[in-house]
C-alpha cells in the first residue's frame, strides 16, 4: 500500500500505521515508507514507546526461537551449545578488542545512534570520542531508531590503519597539520594548494562564522587532472557543504566518494568521516557535508575513493581532492 | 542481609550496559565477551554468512550498542533483547542497503547456532514468556513469523518459499507478533516480573 491509496479513517489510518510497524520491525521500510510512518506516527499520536514496542517483539521472537533451537526437541538444556566454540574469527576478536580498549578511554554520548544518515554510509563504523555532554534525550530513551540524534565520533582502529603508527610517532614531534598530511601522505600535494577566503562562493545560509576552503586535485584518475571544488564549513551550525567540479562520475554500486575531515580539537590520527557521495553528472555538484560528530576546528579536508559505503579507515590508496583550512 | 538490604544492593547493581552508559571502563569489554556469539550469530543470518560484510557489521554493531547504551532500560526489556533490537536494526538497514538475501543456509535450523551461548539468549523472563506465547500460535502464524524474524526472509520470499498470497504472509506475522506482544504486556515482562 501506498500513500496514494492510504486509508483515510482514523481507525483505518492506525491499522494501516500498526501494519508499517510491523514491516519495520520484520523487513524494514523504504524511504517512502519510512516518510509515511513518520506522518502517520505523528498524526495518530504514537508514542516512542508504542513506535518500538513491534522491534522489541520481532527481537523477543527471534530470541525465542534460537533458544529454542538451543533447547534441542527435548527442549531440556541450554548448555550444550554453551560450551561449543565457534569458530568466531580472531581476526573480528582482534577488532573488537582493539575497538574496546578505545572505548575505555571514552564514554558513550546521551545512548543516540546513527540515524539515517548514517545508513548511506554502508559499512562505515562510525567514530566516537568522549564527549561530556550528559543523557538529555529523555524521549527517545531505549529508542534504537532513526530519530536519534548523530553519534559522537567513535575513535576507528589504528592497527588498521596503514601508517597510522608512522603517524602516531610523527604526531609525537610535530604539528597537527603535519601529522595529519603525514598520516595522509599527501603534504606535498596540499602544501600551499589550499586557501581560505572570506568570500566562497557557497551559499550557507545563517553561516556567519563559515569558513571556505578550495580543494585542489592530485593525481589520481578521477579526479582528471582538473577537478575543482570548495569546501564551505561552519563551525557554529556544524554543517557545510561542497561544491565539485571535474570528478569522475561514479558508478555507486562500484565506488563512492568519502570525505574525510581532520580536527584540530581531535586525535589526528582519525579524521572525522564526513560522508559518503556521489558524482552522478558533470558539471557542478553540490554536495551538503553530514558529519556525524562534532568537528571542533577543521584543519584539512580530503576526499577519498572507496569501497560501496564507505570505509571506517581509509586506505588513503585513491586520494582526489584535498584542501587545508589552516 | 535482610530481605529488604538484598533488594537494594540488587537494584544498585547496574548491568554491563548500564556500566557502559557510566563510563566503566572495562564494561565494553564485558559487553563485548557477552554478546559477541549473539551478534556474529546474527550478523552470520543477515549476511553472507561469514567473511567480511559479517565482520564489518559486528563491529557496526558493537559501536551501535556502545553509543545506545544509555537508551537501554532493564524495567522495559532484557539486555539481550535490547542488544537484539540494536542488531537487528543495522542488520535490517544494511540488509535492504545491499539487497541481500539472508544466507541459504540460514533455513538450516542449527544455522549458527554453534556460535551462541545459551546464556546470551536466555537472560530475561520474556524470552520464557515468548516461547510459551509461540506455542499458542497457529501452524502458518509461527512458520511465517519463524521464517520472518529468526530466518531473515522478506515477506514476499516467504511468500514465495509457502507458496502463499503477500497478504497472507504479512496477516499472520502481524497477527503472530500481535499474539505474542498481548501476552508479553499480559505477563507483564520487565526484569522486575522475571521469575
Amino acid at each position: 500500500m501506498t500513500a496514494r491509496n492510504a486509508p483515510q479513517g482514523p481507525a483505518a489510518r492506525r491499522d494501516w500505521l500498526e501494519a508499517l510497524l510491523v514491516e519495520e520491525a520484520t523487513q524494514g521500510l523504504c524511504a517512502d515508507q519510512a516518510d509515511e510512518l513518520d506522518r502517520l506516527a505523528r498524526e495518530c499520536g504514537l508514542s516512542e514507546d508504542e513506535r518500538q514496542v513491534w522491534q522489541h517483539t520481532a527481537a523477543v521472537c527471534e530470541l525465542a526461537f534460537a533458544s529454542e533451537r538451543l533447547a534441542g526437541p527435548t527442549g531440556s538444556s541450554t548448555t550444550a551449545a554453551t560450551d561449543d566454540v565457534v569458530a568466531f574469527p580472531s581476526s573480528l576478536d582482534l577488532r573488537l578488542q582493539q575497538l574496546a580498549a578505545s572505548a575505555a578511554q571514552q564514554r558513550p554520548v546521551d545512548g543516540s545512534r546513527p540515524d539515517d544518515g548514517d545508513a548511506g554510509s554502508g559499512g562505515r563504523v562510525l567514530d566516537f570520542a568522549p564527549s561530556t555532554r550528559p543523557s538529555t534525550d529523555a524521549a527517545t530513551a531505549a529508542e534504537p531508531s532513526r530519530f536519534s540524534k548523530p553519534a559522537e565520533p567513535f575513535v576507528g582502529d589504528p592497527a588498521s590503519s596503514p601508517g597510522s603508527a608512522l603517524a602516531w610517532t610523527i604526531a609525537a614531534a610535530a604539528s597537527l597539520m603535519c601529522a595529519a598530511a603525514i598520516w595522509w601522505g599527501i603534504e606535498a600535494r596540499t602544501a600551499g594548494a589550499g586557501t581560505t577566503s572570506t568570500d566562497g562562493t557557497v551559499d550557507l545560509a545563517s553561516a556567519g562564522d563559515a569558513i571556505t576552503v578550495e580543494l585542489a586535485a592530485t593525481q589520481d584518475p578521477a579526479a582528471g587532472g582538473g577537478a575543482t571544488g570548495t569546501v564551505r564549513w561552519s563551525p557554529g551550525l556544524q554543517t557545510g557543504v561542497m561544491r565539485i567540479s571535474g570528478l569522475a562520475i561514479n558508478d555507486p554500486e562500484v565506488w563512492q566518494y568519502q570525505l574525510w575531515i581532520f580536527d584540530a580539537t581531535r586525535d589526528e590520527r582519525y579524521p572525522v568521516d564526513g560522508g559518503v557521495f556521489d558524482i552522478p553528472r558533470s558539471g557542478i555538484v553540490e554536495i551538503p557535508i553530514e558529519a556525524k560528530i562534532e568537528v571542533g576546528k577543521p584543519i584539512l579536508f580530503a576526499i577519498t575513493v572507496e569501497r560501496p559505503g564507505g570505509v571506517v579507515v581509509s586506505d588513503r590508496e585513491r586520494i582526489v581532492l584535498a584542501a587545508q583550512s589552516v | 542481609m535482610s530481605e529488604v538490604e538484598q533488594r537494594e544492593e540488587g537494584q544498585a547493581e547496574l548491568t554491563v550496559l548500564q556500566r557502559v552508559a557510566a563510563g566503566d571502563a572495562n564494561a565494553f569489554q564485558e559487553c563485548i565477551d557477552r554478546y559477541k556469539g549473539l551478534i556474529w550469530w546474527l550478523a552470520r543470518k543477515w549476511t553472507s554468512g561469514a567473511g567480511e560484510d559479517a565482520e564489518d557489521v559486528v563491529q557496526e554493531i558493537f559501536v551501535d550498542l556502545w553509543k545506545s547504551a544509555a537508551k537501554f532500560d532493564p524495567s522495559r526489556a532484557s539486555e539481550s533483547t535490547f542488544v537484539s533490537m540494536i542488531s537487528r536494526r543495522r542488520l535490517i538497514d544494511r540488509h535492504r542497503r545491499t539487497s541481500r538475501r539472508p544466507v541459504e543456509e540460514a533455513i538450516d535450523p542449527l544455522f549458527g547456532l554453534t556460535g551462541l551461548k545459551a546464556e546470551s539468549v536466555e537472560a530475561g523472563a520474556e524470552i520464557a514468556f515468548a516461547r510459551r506465547a509461540m506455542r499458542g500460535l497457529s501452524k502458518e502464524e509461527r512458520e511465517t513469523l519463524e521464517l520472518s524474524v529468526h530466518v531473515g526472509m522478506s515477506h514476499s520470499e516467504i511468500a514465495d518459499y509457502l507458496e502463499m498470497p503477500l497478504g497472507s504472509v504479512k496477516t499472520y506475522i502481524r497477527r503472530a507478533l500481535a499474539k505474542v506482544r498481548g501476552q508479553l504486556e499480559a505477563d507483564g515482562v520487565s526484569q522486575e516480573s522475571a521469575p
